[in-house]
Parts: C-alpha cells; sequence; structure tokens
C-alpha cells in the first residue's frame, strides 16, 4: 500500500510574503497514475503544484509550510539538490514554450545540461522521447528544422518530449490542452493515458470533462472566504467524484452551481 | 435569450411530470373502463396513449441534446440519466393501460357486460394499490422525496399477492365461467395491473439512485 505512494503531502500550506494562499493540505498521490487537480481560477492550483518541483523557489518572500515527500523523502530539506528534482519532476505548461531552436536542439537541451551524452546517444533519446510523445513520425524527417515552425498541438507534444528526454519520474502538466483545438487535446489526452503506465502525472485543468476523462483520482481545492487560504475540500476516485461527490461544494463547483 | 442549463433542465422535469399525470389518468380511466365495462372510456384510454407516446420521445430528445451540450456531471448526469430510464417506464405503464382498455374492448366484443363482483373487488383493489404505486413514484420524482420512493415496494407485495388471488379465484371458478376467453383476459388485465406496480417501482428507484448515487438500489430483488 505505502510504496503505492509516490507523492505525500501533510499539513502543506504556501504563502506568498504575509499572506496563506493554501492551507492544511494532506494528500497521497499515487504512483502510475494520473491526478487531476481541479478548482476556481486562483485558488492555487498552479501554486500547489509548482511546489512539487520547488519552482516557487524563484520567487521572492514565498514560502512552504508543512511536508512534501516525494519516496518518502522531503524536498525542501537544504541537502535536496534542486537540478536533481527538476528532472525527476518535469513540467509542462499552458502554453507550449519550445526554445527558438531546432526540434532536435529543444531535446537534447535537458539532456545535455545533467550528463555527457555522445551523439549517438543523443539521437537516441530524441527519437526515444518523441515517439513516447506521438510526435515521431510528424517530424522526423525535420529534426533540423525550428521548433517554432510547428503547431501549437505539435509544439506542446514537442514540450512533452523535452520532458521526457531526461527521464523523469513526475510530469506536472499546468492546463495542458487549454490552448488547443480538440483533434490536438484529444492527442493529449491519449498520451498521458498511455504515460501514465510508467510516470506519476498530476494534471490541473478546467475541464471537468477532461478531468473525468483522464485521471484516476482528482482532488478538489476552493477558498471559501475570500482572504482565507485555500483548502482541499475532497480527494477521492475520479469516477466516484464525477458521478457522486460526497460533498456538496464539490458537487456545486463541478455541476457548475456556486454556493 | 438562451436559457441556462437549469431552465432546461426544469423544464424537461416539467415535462416529466405532466408525461406522468397523462399516464396516471391512463390507468386510472383503464381500470374504471375494465370495471364498468366501458368502451367508450376504453377507446380514450387507446387514443389518449398517442400523447404520451409523444412526450416520450421528444423528453428523450431533449435530454440527449442537453448532454451533448453541457456533458452534465455528478447529480444533473445522475439526474438526465435517470430521466431517460423513468420515461421509458412511464411510457410502458401508458402501454399497459392500453393493453386492459383492449381487454375492455375484447370482452365487449365478446357480449360481457359487467364482470363478476368478486372479480370486480379484486381488480378495483388491485388498480387502487397499483395507482397509490404510480402515484407515489411520481411525487417521489417531483419533490425529490428519497424516503417516499423508499416506500414503494411495501405496496407492490400487496399487489402481487391480490394478482395470484385472481388467478386462484378463476380457477376454482373454471366450471362456473365456460368462456375460456373471459378468463384469459381478464387474467391478462391482472396481469396488466401487476406490472404497472412493477413499473412504479422501478420509477421509485431511479429516483432513489438520483438523488443518493447509490447503485445498490438496483440490486434488491423486486
Ligand atoms: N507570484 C505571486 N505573488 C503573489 N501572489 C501570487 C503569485 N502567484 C499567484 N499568486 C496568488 O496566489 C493565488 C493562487 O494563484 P494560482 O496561480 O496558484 O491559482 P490557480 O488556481 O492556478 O488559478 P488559475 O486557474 O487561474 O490558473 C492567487 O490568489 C494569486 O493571485
Ligand atoms: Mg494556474
Amino acid at each position: 500500500m505505502k510504496n503505492n505512494i509516490k507523492i505525500q503531502t501533510r499539513n502543506y500550506g504556501f504563502y506568498y510574503g504575509n499572506t496563506k494562499v493554501l492551507a492544511d493540505i494532506d494528500m497521497d498521490i499515487l504512483k502510475n497514475s494520473t491526478t487531476a487537480i481541479i478548482g476556481p481560477s486562483g485558488c492555487g492550483k498552479s501554486t500547489f503544484i509548482r511546489t512539487f518541483n520547488r519552482m516557487n523557489d524563484l520567487i521572492v518572500n514565498a514560502k512552504v509550510a508543512g511536508e512534501i515527500k516525494i519516496d518518502g523523502i522531503d524536498i525542501y530539506k537544504d541537502n535536496i539538490d534542486v537540478v536533481d528534482l527538476r528532472k525527476k519532476v518535469g513540467m509542462v505548461f499552458q502554453r507550449p514554450n519550445p526554445f527558438p531552436k531546432t526540434i532536435y536542439e529543444n531535446i537534447v537541451y535537458g539532456p545535455r545540461l545533467h550528463k555527457r551524452c555522445t551523439k549517438q546517444q543523443l539521437d537516441n533519446i530524441v527519437e526515444v522521447s518523441l515517439k513516447k510523445s506521438a510526435l515521431w513520425d510528424e517530424v522526423k524527417n525535420k529534426l533540423r528544422g525550428s521548433a517554432m515552425e510547428l503547431s501549437g498541438g505539435q509544439q506542446q507534444r514537442l514540450c512533452i518530449a523535452r520532458v521526457l528526454a531526461v527521464d523523469p519520474e513526475i510530469i506536472l502538466m499546468d492546463e495542458p490542452a487549454s490552448s488547443l483545438d480538440p483533434i490536438s487535446t484529444q492527442r493529449i489526452e491519449d498520451l498521458i493515458d498511455e504515460l501514465k503506465e510508467n510516470y506519476t502525472i498530476i494534471i490541473v485543468t478546467h475541464n471537468m470533462q477532461q478531468a473525468a476523462r483522464v485521471s484516476q483520482k482528482t482532488a478538489f481545492l476552493l477558498t471559501e472566504n475570500i482572504g482565507e487560504p485555500a483548502k482541499l475540500i475532497e480527494y477521492d476516485n475520479t469516477d466516484k467524484i464525477f458521478t457522486n461527490p460526497s460533498d456538496k461544494r464539490t458537487e456545486n463547483y463541478i455541476t457548475g452551481r456556486f454556493g | 435569450m438562451r436559457k441556462t442549463f437549469n431552465e432546461q433542465l426544469d423544464g424537461i422535469i416539467e415535462d416529466v411530470i405532466t408525461m406522468g399525470s397523462l399516464s396516471q389518468q391512463a390507468v386510472h380511466n383503464a381500470v374504471e373502463a375494465l370495471v364498468e365495462m366501458n368502451v367508450e372510456l376504453a377507446d380514450k384510454t387507446i387514443e389518449g396513449d398517442k400523447e404520451i407516446d409523444d412526450y416520450d420521445i421528444s423528453i428523450e430528445e431533449k435530454c440527449v441534446i442537453l448532454q451533448a451540450e453541457y456533458q452534465p456531471v455528478a447529480r444533473d448526469l445522475r439526474l438526465i440519466h435517470s430521466i431517460s430510464i423513468i420515461i421509458i417506464h412511464i411510457e410502458r405503464i401508458g402501454d399497459l393501460s392500453v393493453n386492459i382498455a383492449k381487454v375492455v374492448k375484447r370482452l365487449s366484443k365478446s357480449g360481457v357486460e359487467k364482470m363478476e363482483i368478486d372479480i370486480i373487488e379484486l381488480l378495483v383493489e388491485m388498480g387502487n394499490l397499483v395507482q397509490t404505486e404510480f402515484n407515489k413514484a411520481l411525487t417521489a420524482f417531483k419533490n425529490k422525496d428519497a424516503e417516499l420512493a423508499n416506500k414503494i415496494d411495501e405496496i407492490d407485495d400487496a399487489v402481487d399477492d391480490l394478482q395470484k388471488t385472481v388467478f386462484r379465484k378463476f380457477f376454482s371458478k373454471a366450471k362456473l365461467f365456460e368462456d375460456v376467453r373471459f378468463i384469459a383476459n381478464a387474467s391478462l388485465a391482472s396481469r396488466y395491473l401487476e406490472r404497472i406496480g412493477d413499473h412504479a417501482v422501478s420509477i421509485g428507484e431511479r429516483v432513489i439512485y438520483f438523488l443518493t448515487g447509490d447503485y445498490k438500489v438496483f440490486h434488491r430483488s423486486i
């Protein structure tokens, strides 16, 4: 049971300066599954998942309270190497953000940073990552072409390939399909479904049906009163959340009724 | 202005309630036609079924469109899903009323003017009980009352018993009633009434499901 847990938060809270935006979050996130984080705009979903790879370290005065453990190790302990952590915990953003370089360069950037690789190793990483992200067939003949010339949906899959190239264990996705058309969205969703076999995926989405389609667990965050921190209202199997949530507030949110 | 999801859903609920009362009226008329051997009322029941069928189709269509447009979840999903099934039961109750009305016409054609009083009494009692069941089912739906929905199958046992009594009565009277056609038709009528009760129970279960989200309700035996 316990070794099924990849990420564990206890008494987790988050401050921007003196403002506490998240509080009291106890969550066990399971290995090799997709967990969806839902909640109204501004409730702190992005803030929450960014703490899993310490992206928030860059923000002045931001502070984490409580505990976040990955594989049982507290990631906010002093002796944690943040570069290693970010290799282990990759992130895909709402807007595809490829570097203004070739497709090939985009993918080998990470691996080069982490270790010395031969040309052949790099070629291999490019091919494997692009295949995993279901982009290979579309770009295999233009690897030296600019990443900026790909469509939005292709760019997003390239960004996923870039994350996969450094061989992460956890992939954070912050609204990864919100700027994509339905077909590209479906490809990303299919991809998430395949990737969860080997990775632990946490996805933030505003699309309830998407959360229902891609995830096995869903967490609902809500700021009940303005000025107070958001809390974890309900965390359960996705099927349960979307057919019969236990908490009235979850029900009101997912059915589009508030209050 | 475009109707909101909730306005559309409320409209569908209204339609279900209207359809339910038409079907209730059909049961009432069918039972009355049966005990009075009233062919005119039987014809009226048969004609009235068209309107129930129309509601069935239009409600189903509205549910499909609403799901396509809004992809509802949780309680809304359970409600719309349940409505799609509840209207099938209401429509079937309408059909069973038509079947009873046809029994009346057949019996009347074969010269039966009035049934034996003890048979009438049994059928009237069955008719009353299934109407109560059906009424409770519709009220539970309308008022979102799981407790009431839970009570419907209590009556259903009595209906089942009555039907057995009707059958037994016919067999004991087999020598008296030479007319096999009469026995067959009247037995059918009691069977149809019993089925109406079953559909009412099923509606109640759907109400419980949409209110509680608990699938276990379908696993109880009826
Ligand atoms: N750098 C920052 N400094 C101060 N406050 C911030 C900062 N970033 C976010 N916040 C505040 O923290 C709260 C949570 O923001 P966050 O971006 O995590 O929300 P979210 O749930 O991801 O919203 P959305 O769905 O709109 O993306 C908001 O009230 C926001 O204004
Ligand atoms: Mg966000």
